[in-house]
């Protein structure tokens, strides 16, 4: 039987979930097609944002808005079908002292978390004249950066160790503390969303692991994961949502259909690698500050509850410019962080995930006609969940 | 930190917990594909530790390995293959995680490193034929008099009937049931209780051993499909002798693997093409019949004590038993009749009087049988006899194998065993020859019963001849240690891990005993400093204390405390389609241990509330925890 809907949605991440969310309370029917095996595939989709040095100069008073937990929390909620929590440093300070289990309302509910950036530098070098700047636009925006040195420094930083202080050099050393930015658990986002979206949609209607997806006359033709081809008509529109997992498809469709608009995201955008250090370390840690230590992020206790204690995690995202995955300069760069700045004597790693995703300069939706099926490419759907959430709602709100 | 870097085109590693390396199977596969033409590595074995695999998006892999200097190595594979050994623990049951169930890897070490009591009742869960020759050897050896099997999975015994019957007469029992709950009630003595059909068994043992098979031996996976980056379980033997069915399957399995990645890396040369496919034939075939042989597993059926005149029949039509007996002379007697493929009798034969064919029969040229003995002293399973005499007399005589100790002498009355271990009648022993591997004993029957007597007891009091301390050879004087304040004497240099089971101190932390630390659990602290129990050796005056004390425990991952009902109602809530899927909303799996204890129960379980699990292979990096210094 020949299934029809008015959108066909195409991604493998959490946006088309959005959209189809959206789209289904307007009263659409919706179907949605995920070539990969899975929508927890996807490892472009990030917490929080990671925020290099060179774009927050340039955007820092837009960026930081849009980071807020409250903002966080607005772009979050209207697609989440539950309740996401909300948690700041003062409230476990005066309710318990220390982030608990007990904090949560709801079991596996996703959980915002406010926490102060910290950016930190060399005493001397570039990036401490890049510091300088942000921290000069920080006091031009009003949001109180404070000027931090020594001890001071020190006590902020996730996982930092009081041992042989004095040895380590910490007068090389600067920084300050920016505002307060929220994060999501990533994975208990998606997975609500994705629950909500089977229930509403039937599991009929979103498929996994479906391959040669071509369009025609009487809609999107594509194999099931079980080999069996089959025929979706599709009223208004198909919509493709660009990760970098889709890319392949992506290119090969805008190739044939439309050169123009591919030459254009050739330009626009380009790709960034990220590795992402899982670290152990019986040191304590300080989970109310991210901190950015030049090409460094560095957090702790990441997604879901906290770690039972004993062990604390530390996540460190490295950015990798070298084109090698977990080459020599990734170990110079984590030795040098672990060892010389934070005081461990060893540290034990527990993961490391490859992430690559795009860094976007256009983010308008392309649309083109694809054997006369409206077609519709929506770019920018990886990073920060909650900049996935609004550039799908804006992009959903003009189709 | 200096990273060397290297590329190659199959890279094939040492998994976390392999004990020997290269494998039987590995060897096969290298050769394949090096005589393709492909650059082939092997990694792992002692000083050269694999940290992990990170796959790449666009093809191959990354191989991060550490040498014995702690130099790291970035290697850029094509294909990789991950040889794991196979894992050993059952579905969750209350208490499961504790030192009381031990794997068969375990067992073997403190059999053969240690000197524990066993003197009581021994279960060993699982049917296989590894199952089935442990608690032969257990048996054989006196440690223990009293060896049951557990079958917890399939309606029927999983090891071969040769093996059975092996274990059978040595007096092992096999039972059909689910194993429910297992409690410690003094340092050396637990309880385990097993539900079947009838109820609720309750057996006092010494120690449970986990062996398996508790799922189908899946063989290679591919992961993801069409990456060329494989895992193989592979058969830890380093004699084809000691796991006969694994190591054929890993033998024909590498075969077809190597066709599989050489189709995908490289064009055959026109010239090696014919070979290469006949080869990839011959493995198929071969794989398929052993893979069938798994399905239908050969019984005779009785009359009583007596083989069942259908048994019989099949016996005596069976090409590898004699058809004419001589008078005077011995023939030898092949009587394995499941196609199993090992043709240890037939290469060791030195008047090529066996020959087995393509079917996997047996043919005995009784014209060329000289009566040697040699294939009753290599046969793995000892199930070959030679017979003499016509059957016109009162009395024939048997050839047996009897690897029991103390054996009986010339002349000593013995009972004679029928293949499922009764006592049918006495005999006498006639002779003995204690030459080679096996000792075989020349032993006078009943004319009428050559055909059902495969097995002998000795009359004597076993328990008061026998010395199981022979078994146990002195490794070191004992020293003195601390363990927590308390004095305790121990063999000096012998593994921490190995002297805490002696002394009836093990913690569950201590049951993987993987040796190169990969699961990372065994820590404790040796005179102050962190070590793992099972790299650390005991010395004279050492100070042990546990870092870490985990109770024993019913859940699924003990590492994570994830149980088997918040598994299932993830599973429910979130639909996973994969497992990879589900590893993302679960941390099941991802705990210390890095999965060691509980994948193949996760996945089971996965799999049977519909998770598609068959080829899921996790590439998490690293594969154990990773200390940096």
């Amino acid at each position: 039987m020949k299934l029809k809907v008015d959108y066909l949605l195409i991604g493998t991440g959490v946006a088309p979930l959005l959209a189809a969310q959206r789209l289904n309370a307007r009263g659409e029917t919706v179907a949605i097609l995920n070539p990969d095996s899975d929508f927890f595939l996807e490892n472009s989709e990030l917490p929080l944002d990671l925020m290099s040095f060179e774009s927050a100069n340039t955007d820092l008073g837009r960026r930081f808005s849009n980071n807020l937990p409250e903002q966080v929390y607005r772009d979050l909620i209207p697609e989440f079908p539950g309740a996401i929590e909300t948690s700041k440093e003062e409230d476990h300070r005066k309710n318990r002292g220390d982030y608990g289990v007990e904090e949560y309302r709801v079991e596996g509910a996703p959980w915002i978390r406010s926490r102060h950036r910290l950016w930190v530098a060399p005493e001397k070098g570039a990036s401490r004249e890049r510091m300088e700047m942000l921290y000069l636009r920080s006091l031009d925006l009003g949001v109180k950066p404070q000027w931090l040195e020594g001890v001071s420094l020190a006590k902020r930083f996730p996982g930092f160790s009081m041992k042989n202080m004095e040895s380590r050099g910490l007068d090389a050393w600067v920084g300050f503390v920016g505002p307060r930015l929220g994060d999501i658990d990533v994975s208990r986002y998606r997975t609500g969303l994705l629950e909500f979206v089977r229930e509403r949609l039937g599991r009929e209607n979103v498929l996994t692991s479906v391959h040669l997806l071509h369009s025609d006359q009487r809609g999107i033709r594509f194999q099931k994961r079980e080999g069996l081809p089959s025929n979706l008509e599709v009223g208004r529109s198909v919509l493709y949502f660009w990760t970098p997992k889709l890319e392949r498809i992506l290119r090969q469709n805008l190739e044939k259909h439309h050169p123009r608009a591919l030459r254009g995201f050739n330009e626009s955008a380009t790709l960034q690698n990220w590795e992402e250090w899982d670290l152990l370390s019986r040191d304590p840690v300080n989970p109310y500050v991210v901190a950015h230590l030049e090409s460094l992020r560095i957090w702790a206790h990441g997604e879901g509850p906290p770690p039972p204690s004993g062990w604390n995690q530390i996540k460190v995202m490295r950015r990798e410019n070298s084109g090698k995955w977990m080459g020599e300069q990734s170990f110079q760069e984590i030795s040098r962080l672990v060892f010389q700045f934070m005081g461990w004597d060893r540290f034990t790693l527990r993961k490391m995930t490859p992430r690559t995703l795009y860094r976007w300069n256009q983010t308008t939706p392309v649309e083109y006609d694809a054997d006369g099926i409206r077609t519709l490419i929506i770019p920018a759907c990886d990073g920060p969940m909650h900049w996935i959430a609004s550039q799908v709602r804006i992009a959903i709100e003009g189709v | 930190m200096k990273i060397r870097d290297g590329q190659i085109d199959v890279a094939i590693l040492a998994g976390p917990r392999l004990r020997q390396w290269p494998t039987q199977g590995v060897r096969v596969l290298s050769r394949h594909c090096s005589d393709a033409g492909l650059k082939v590595g092997w990694y792992g074995g002692p000083g050269m530790r694999v940290r992990g695999v990170l796959p790449l998006e666009s093809s191959g892999a990354l191989v991060m390995v550490e040498d014995v200097q702690g130099r790291l190595h970035r290697i850029q594979a094509k294909s990789v293959i991950k040889v794991s050994p196979e894992l050993e623990f059952p579905l969750p049951f209350d208490g499961w995680y504790s030192p009381g169930l031990i794997p068969e890897a375990t067992a073997r070490k403190l059999l053969t490193q240690g000197s524990l009591n066993w003197q009581s009742v021994v279960v060993i869960l699982g049917t296989g034929n590894r199952a089935l020759r442990l608690g032969a050897e257990l048996l054989e050896s006196h440690l223990s008099t009293r060896v049951v099997c557990v079958e917890s999975v399939y309606p029927e015994v999983r090891g071969w009937e040769v093996d059975r019957r092996r274990f059978e007469m040595r007096g092992g029992k096999i039972i059909f049931g689910k194993p429910v709950l297992l409690s410690q009630k003094s340092p050396f003595l637990w309880s385990i209780k097993i539900q079947d059909d009838h109820g609720i068994r309750v057996i006092d043992v010494a120690r449970v051993i986990s062996v398996g098979p508790f799922s189908d031996d899946s063989g290679f996976r591919e992961y993801p499909p069409g990456s060329l980056l494989i895992e193989w379980e592979n058969s830890e033997a380093s004699l084809v002798k000691d796991d006969v069915e694994k190591v054929l399957l890993d033998e024909n399995r590498a075969v077809v693997l190597a066709s599989q990645i050489i189709k995908g890396l490289t064009e055959v040369p026109s010239d090696l093409k014919s070979g290469f496919d006949r080869a990839l034939w011959a493995g198929k075939q071969k794989l398929k019949e052993l893979e069938s042989l798994k399905q239908r597993r050969f019984s005779w059926s009785y009359d009583g004590k007596w083989l069942s005149p259908e048994s019989k029949r099949q016996l005596h039509e069976f090409e590898g038993v004699p058809k004419a007996l001589k008078k005077e002379g011995l023939l030898a007697s092949i009587e394995c009749v499941e196609k199993i493929g090992c043709k240890v009798c037939e290469k060791v034969c030195p008047a090529h009087a066996i020959k087995i064919d393509r079917e996997q029969k047996r043919f005995l040229i009784e014209d060329r049988c000289t009566g040697c003995g040699f294939c009753l002293q290599v046969c793995p399973s000892q199930v070959p006899v030679m017979i003499e005499g016509e059957g016109a007399g009162s009395y024939s005589t048997l050839v047996l194998p009897f690897a029991e100790k103390p054996a009986p002498k010339k002349g000593d009355r013995v009972g004679l065993l029928s293949r499922k271990g009764e006592v049918l009648v006495q005999g006498r022993v006639l002779d003995q020859f204690l030459d080679g591997p096996v000792p075989l004993f020349k032993v006078e029957t009943p004319s009428h019963l050559i055909w059902e007597v495969r097995g002998m007891l000795p009359l004597q009091g076993i328990e008061e001849t026998s010395n199981s301390e022979d078994f146990y050879q002195e490794r070191g004087t004992r020293v003195e240690v601390q363990i927590h304040g308390e004095s305790r004497r121990v063999r000096e240099g012998q593994m921490v891990s190995v002297a805490l089971f002696e002394i009836g101190m093990a913690r569950p932390n201590d049951i993987l005993m993987c040796e190169d630390g990969s699961c990372g659990l065994c820590q404790i602290q040796a005179d102050g400093v962190k070590k793992f129990a099972c790299e650390t050796q005991i010395h004279q005056g050492m100070d042990i204390r546990f870092t870490r004390d985990h109770p024993a425990s019913s859940e699924l991952c003990p590492c994570e405390g994830i149980t088997c009902a918040q598994l299932t109602e993830k599973i429910d809530s979130v639909k996973p389609d994969t497992l990879e899927a589900l590893s993302q909303v679960i941390e099941v799996g991802q705990g210390k241990c890095h999965g060691l204890l509980c994948k193949r129960s996760w996945i089971e379980l996965s799999r049977a509330a519909g998770v598609e699990s068959e080829r899921y292979n996790d590439w998490s990096f690293p594969w154990g925890d990773w200390t940096v210094k």
